[in-house]
């Protein structure tokens, strides 16, 4: 199959397609530049990653072909003076990447299954976090190869994971045992929380921008979940989705962006 | 048909009755489908693209970089939430 990319406008009147990019196979991931407005990096199901321009319709400017299996997560680093990208892989490894270098930084190596997610600290440079299919969650720094922490997060495949925006030490994963669980880097012998409520496994959970204890998950029981873990009562709202969410899960060879379509509009409604 | 994460999805509805004799060679079975993907073979009917990089330089950046809510208050002082390490041997919290 292939992939889309969609790159659509918010205005007063509610969203727009500004343009739409395709690539060769399905697409997995995307991440902004954070220097510059045009700029964003997808990663695809043939192991590539791809650099584009909003305002060159003719195609990506860059392809970065390194990973052997499919690369299910890119981010672009949040801490200012660095341009680096993190790529997580089916390949289990993370690569690094200056996106005016042709080849990676660097590879980590360490996890023991498939890589569902791999996110940039937004509070100390260099730093960042995976999840894998092999149940643990890590820690690296960009100036060792070697991993820093690793965190036994649950006893089935971790999906996702996030960063606190309010707390340097507080991190998020979302597993296939449905459950959300908090870890505090001091002491990751426990979560700090657990947040239960979806029926199936976690696809992704997001740290709000905004408040220190909300968090926002999406699950294939098709809703979204909004939470704020520092009340004895976590769950704020449950909000339902067509089942388009699903199908383009199911059937993501041909309809990636639908998951990509909610994330951004999952976006859109925290920022 | 990506893996383990389809594991965790609902079930994909029921295959077709398996007919594949008399069919124009771009079509098959749900069942055939799934056993190309999973070999990583090519499918039948499938349009294959063929883009490649332009190795272009990026439009300049005409708008400074906006901060962060959490990088508005500046470097250190930013609100912490209230998270107090766990002891080990007590429960979870929550």
């Amino acid at each position: 199959g292939c992939g889309t990319l969609l790159i659509l406008d918010q205005n007063e009147s509610g969203l727009r397609l500004f343009r739409s990019f395709d690539w060769n196979d399905g697409l997995f991931d995307v991440t902004w530049s954070e220097n510059n407005e045009h700029v964003l990096v997808t990663c695809s199901g043939d192991g590539s990653l791809q650099l584009w321009d909003t305002a060159k319709p003719a195609g990506p400017l860059q392809v970065y072909k390194e990973h052997t299996q499919e690369v299910y997560s890119v981010d672009w680093s949040q801490t200012r003076g660095e341009q680096l990208v993190v790529s997580g892989s089916w390949d289990q490894t993370v690569k690094l990447w200056d996106p005016t270098v042709g080849r990676s930084l660097c590879t980590y190596r360490g996890h023991e299954s498939v890589i569902y997610s791999t996110i940039w600290s937004p509070h100390i440079p260099g730093c960042f976090a995976s999840a894998s299919g092999d149940q643990t969650l890590r820690i690296w720094d960009v100036k060792t190869t070697g991993v820093r922490v690793v965190i036994p997060a649950h006893q089935a495949e971790i999906l996702s994971c996030d960063w606190c925006k309010y707390n340097e030490n507080l991190l998020v994963t979302g597993a296939v045992d449905c459950s959300l669980r908090g870890w505090d880097l001091r002491n990751a012998r426990q979560p700090v929380f657990e947040l239960l409520g979806h029926t199936y496994a976690i696809r992704r959970v997001k740290f709000s921008p905004f408040h220190a204890s909300v968090l926002a998950s999406c699950s294939y029981d098709f809703t979204v979940r909004f939470w704020n873990f520092s009340k004895p009562d976590p769950l704020l709202e449950t909000v339902e989705h067509h089942t388009e969410f699903t199908c383009g899960l199911d059937l993501s060879l041909q309809s990636p962006t639908q998951v990509m379509g909610v994330t951004s509009w999952w976006f859109l409604l925290l920022i | 048909w990506r893996g383990p994460t389809s594991r965790a999805a609902p079930a994909p509805p029921a295959a077709p009755p398996a007919a594949a004799e008399g069919l124009p060679a771009a079509s098959v079975t749900l069942a055939q489908l799934l056993e190309l993907v999973q070999q990583g073979r090519e499918l039948p009917g499938l349009e294959r693209r063929h883009i490649t990089a332009t190795h272009g330089e990026p439009t300049a950046s005409l708008l400074p970089r906006r901060p962060k809510p959490w990088e508005a208050t500046g470097t250190a002082e930013y609100p912490r939430a209230a998270v107090e390490p766990v002891p080990e041997a007590s429960p979870t919290l929550g």
